[in-house]
């Protein structure tokens, strides 16, 4: 409480008794200084707080930090002070901290003498409505998509407020197709006047655009169309605003009140059926009938709505206006005695034209008594009702469709198969659309025909086995050309193609088509068809719902095949495994297999071998320097020597089923990669002295590292007497050079090179698909190569072109770590 | 036949490997006794009053294996003295020797020049027997 005596007087039970009833405003009386003298039921409601919490506080906590920053609450209420009144619509803070939008008006009260003594701040929580606006304007992007399916009237505008979008409905209450419309100004397209003054109403639009609030319309408003019709209609409108809040343009909405209203009307009617039926003379046929129902009246309306003319109606009775099954009914007998006996009967029903057509009539029938309270006839007023009911069936229809493409949406989730979907999908266009046939044709392999995979109405035998033509001059192949649903209203008069074949035998007359895409693909699936026996016209709302009943199955042949498609990678997955099981089984049957042919086969060796050198030891003893002693160890050397190659070969095929095994052990120690070169030529260059090949080294950089010193020994003896072997004699290359965290040998020769083809298995083993020549060829030194280096981390490469030589590259980190440990069957 | 040097106790279960290494032994004037097993190797050297200067043995046997051998060697006291060379075949036979406390290893297959030098350490030179 502030103490200021002159404001104490809004403090009072009345006060707040008044303030109390209002519960959709927040009311607030605030001082001079801003602070809060009163509030009402509804503030605590809007706001959040309790009495004790707020009253004596600044009315500045109901702004935002930035407002008050702004000194937005201070700046409100000068402006009340020097024009009487301020409205804002902005951010306001609830007592939780949560915002909401809202309308906010401060009204300066000022004494007799005219000085301000308080402020009187009402504000509205426009949350919801801001809501609302700001559906709209995220739905403006897609506002296509969604205007189209909303049951109201929608019409959009720009911001100088002319016509840009309008949906069916709008179009239907207006008379204008949106073609039309679209860019006119909405006064022209929009025209309302007061339901009761006629008189013109300020469109709505256009307050929308000025204000940029979101406007109710007046009551009583009645919506002008094209053609003369009048409607009574509700409708709002609030602007469409852009990212940055900008006024892009406005949405109005509003929908036909009549329906609502038609009871109240049908009493107003009643009680001032005379002065209503003079006024409507419009719309509304308006006759009057003598007791016994015989027309003693008939206005140019009247004569509009049903074809006769005055004259033809005079002395007519009623009943000649009803469709004959109610007159056998005796139904016009029967609402006459209503009206009579209670005065009044209203109802709709069909009623026929001049020209038999019918149309649905709302109608309603007074009694007309004298002061007496004899009858003396009755006031008949009937409107045409046909193009709402119409409108009604329409949308009922639409409905059924929508329920029905949802039943099937449903339906194909729930299945896992195709064919099931299909054939509930022909059921549930036959039933909802009330057509004899349909079908589903699907596009054979060869792009030719189309096979008949499911349909109602069909004779027996076709579906599953009938197949039909692709070609451009049948329905079916139209359609899959067409792109658009192709509708046909009498088939014998079909210009688009030539063949009907089935749907002649049938007897067709109307129907249409539409393809069945698959998802993601170019080919289509097929073709989805629905016929009638008799002539139909197909409306809008009937072709989409058969476009979306193909959509549906489009989606679950998507849906069923990705499901296949997934089950065949499962399946492959599983060959795959026991394929590999397999592999590895036989791997590793392999390698026990080498393990003890190795050892099985070192076994006589070692005897071999300890003969031979015993033979030759004995040979040396007794011949000595003998011509013959030195014949026999030439043999000797010979025969050892073959021993000795055996063993080598014993050791590499031990070398590579422990390999395989993944039981290549690495002992490093400190190497220095150009010595153990230049080693192993001093030994090799002994050995090989008889080849002549010339072997130059480069050594560049620090070729030091942490290697197996025996393993890297049989890499570059490996390489070396290879390099050779098929170095043709002329110089090899050998450059080492240190890098960073690498050490690189580059072994190059200028011999008969490698095929290509060959490249690539070189460094193999067993793989199944590699020739005998690789073994004999370049044996498994290449292999044996390779996972020494893998086993250190290292890399081989080959390059290579027949005639002009090869080069080996090995790649060794100084300090590597071993690559897994991989069987062949991967390798 | 002359003898000079020591007897070599030779077990190894493959009779040709046996027989070759026995040959060229006794060519080189060795004593050589075989034996087929570790179970042979001991029955032979627990009945014979001359004890082997040197013991040549196969690991990977039937019937009593080389390891079992020579721990069955290292508990009986009149035995535990005679150094033990493994015969291998094995790539790790370097390490095998060493868990068994070999005097040493002789990979298989073995050379000549190897296996005498071997031999000789333990038994002394041999004599050369080098008639037909």
């Amino acid at each position: 409480m502030t103490g200021e005596p002159e404001t104490l007087t809004y403090d009072t039970p009345e006060v707040h008794a008044l303030l109390d009833r209002v519960r959709d405003y927040a009311i607030f009386v605030v001082g001079l200084d801003g602070r809060v003298l009163t509030w009402n039921a509804g503030a605590r409601a809007i706001k959040g707080y309790e009495d004790h919490e707020i009253v004596g506080q600044h009315m500045s906590r109901f702004y935002t930090p930035e407002d008050r920053e702004a000194g937005r609450p201070a700046e409100m209420l000068a402006l009340a002070s020097r024009d009487g009144r301020v409205e804002e619509v902005g951010w306001r803070v609830r007592r939780d901290g949560s915002r909401f939008w809202a309308d906010v008006v401060i009204t300066a009260v000022k004494d007799d003498a005219g000085a301000v003594t308080a402020y009187l701040k009402v504000t509205r929580d426009l949350t919801e409505r801001r809501d609302a606006e700001q559906a709209l304007r995220r739905s403006e992007e897609s506002l296509s998509a969604t205007l189209y399916s909303i049951g109201d009237g929608v019409i959009a505008t720009d911001e100088h407020g002319r016509v840009t979008r309008m949906n069916p409905i709008a179009e239907r209450l207006t008379g204008w197709v949106e073609k039309r419309a679209v860019g006119k100004p909405i006064g022209e397209v929009f025209h309302i006047v007061n339901e009761n003054t006629r008189a013109a109403v300020e469109n709505p639009v256009g307050r929308v655009l000025a204000e940029g609030l979101a406007v109710g319309l007046a009551n009583h408003t009645a919506l002008i169309s094209r053609d003369g019709t009048e409607r009574p209609i509700a409708d709002s409108g609030a602007p469409i605003r852009g990212p940055g809040g900008e006024i892009l343009g406005a949405v109005l909405v509003f929908r036909d009140t009549l329906s609502d209203r038609k009871a109240e009307e049908a009493l107003r009617q009643s009680e001032h059926n005379l002065r209503l039926m003079i006024a409507s003379v419009q719309d509304y046929a308006f006759c009057m009938l003598d007791p016994e129902g015989r027309v003693a009246n008939w206005n140019p309306a009247a004569e509009k709505i049903t074809g006769f003319s005055a004259e033809e109606a005079i002395g007519s009775h009623v009943s000649r206006f009803y469709p004959p099954e109610e007159v056998a009914a005796d139904k016009p007998a029967r609402e006459l005695e209503t009206a009579a006996t209670s005065g009044r009967f209203a109802g709709e029903s069909w009623r026929v034209r001049k020209d038999s057509s019918r149309f649905w009539a709302a109608a309603v029938l007074t009694a007309i008594r004298n002061d007496a309270g004899t009858l003396v006839g009755f006031a008949n007023v009937t409107r045409d009702r046909t193009e709402h009911r119409r409108a009604e069936e329409e949308l009922r229809r639409r409905a059924i469709q929508q329920a029905a493409v949802a039943e099937l949406g449903v339906f194909a989730v729930a299945n896992r198969d195709l064919q099931p979907i299909l054939e509930r999908a022909v059921e549930i266009v036959t039933k909802t659309l009330g057509t004899d046939l349909s079908k589903v044709l699907e596009l054979q392999p060869d792009g030719r025909t189309l096979l008949l995979r499911a349909g109602v109405g069909w004779r027996e035998g076709l579906v599953g086995q009938a197949t039909v033509s692709a070609g451009p001059d049948s329905l079916a192949g139209h359609v899959l050309v067409a792109g658009d649903p192709v509708i046909i209203d009498d088939l014998s008069k079909e210009t688009r193609f030539s063949t009907v074949g089935l749907l002649g035998e049938h007897g067709v007359v109307s129907g249409m088509g539409v393809v069945i895409p698959i998802p993601g693909e170019r080919r289509p699936f097929g073709v989805f068809g629905a016929y009638a026996r008799n002539p139909t016209s197909f409306s809008r709302d009937d072709v989409s719902f058969f476009q979306a009943v193909a959509n549906v199955i489009a989606s679950a042949i998507a849906r069923v095949r990705a499901e296949e498609h997934v089950r065949q990678v499962e399946r492959t997955t599983e060959e795959e495994k026991k394929r590999t099981a397999r592999a590895e089984e036989a791997v590793r049957e392999r390698d026990v297999f080498l393990s003890v042919a190795t050892h099985e086969l070192r076994t006589p060796l070692t005897a071999l071998q300890l003969k031979l050198q015993g033979l030759e030891q004995m040979f040396q003893r007794e011949l000595g320097e003998t011509s013959r002693g030195a014949r026999a160890e030439a043999r000797f050397r010979d025969a050892l020597r073959q021993t000795d190659r055996l063993s080598e070969l014993v050791e590499r095929l031990l070398d590579v089923s422990r390999m395989a095994a993944g039981h290549l052990e690495i002992k490093r120690t400190d190497l220095d990669l150009e010595s153990l070169v230049r080693d192993i030529l001093a030994d090799f260059r002994e050995k090989a002295s008889q080849s002549r090949t010339e072997i130059r080294i480069q050594v560049e950089g620090n070729t030091r590292g942490s290697w197996d010193r025996r393993r890297l020994e049989q890499v570059l003896l490996n390489l070396l007497s290879n390099a050779v072997k098929y170095g043709g004699g002329k110089p090899v290359e050998v450059r080492i050079e240190g890098h960073q965290d690498e050490v690189s040998l580059k072994i190059v020769d200028r011999g008969i090179g490698i095929a290509s083809g060959d490249l690539g298995r070189i460094f193999g083993a067993f793989e199944r698909a590699a020739p005998v020549e690789n073994f004999a060829g370049l044996g498994l030194g290449l292999y044996i190569t390779r996972r020494i280096l893998e086993s250190h981390g290292g890399t081989i490469e080959v390059s290579s072109s027949p005639g002009q030589g090869t080069a080996f590259t090995i790649n060794l980190p100084r300090r590597g770590t071993a690559a897994p440990a991989s069987s062949d069957a991967v390798s | 036949m002359a003898h000079r040097s020591g007897t070599v106790l030779l077990v190894e279960d493959d009779d040709d490997v046996r027989n070759a290494i026995l040959e060229v032994l006794e060519d080189n004037g060795y004593r050589v006794i075989g034996a087929a097993n570790g179970k042979d190797a001991l029955d032979t050297i627990r009945t014979t009053s001359l004890k082997p200067a040197l013991v040549l043995l196969d690991l990977m046997m039937p019937v009593m294996d080389g390891p079992t051998f020579r721990a069955a060697q290292r508990d009986d006291p009149t035995l535990e003295g005679i150094p033990v060379v493994v015969l291998t075949a094995h790539p790790r036979g370097e390490e095998t020797a060493a868990s068994l406390q070999a005097a040493g290893f002789l990979r298989k297959p073995i050379s000549l020049e190897k296996l005498l030098a071997t031999v000789g350490r333990f038994c002394g030179a041999g004599v050369p027997n080098g008639s037909f």
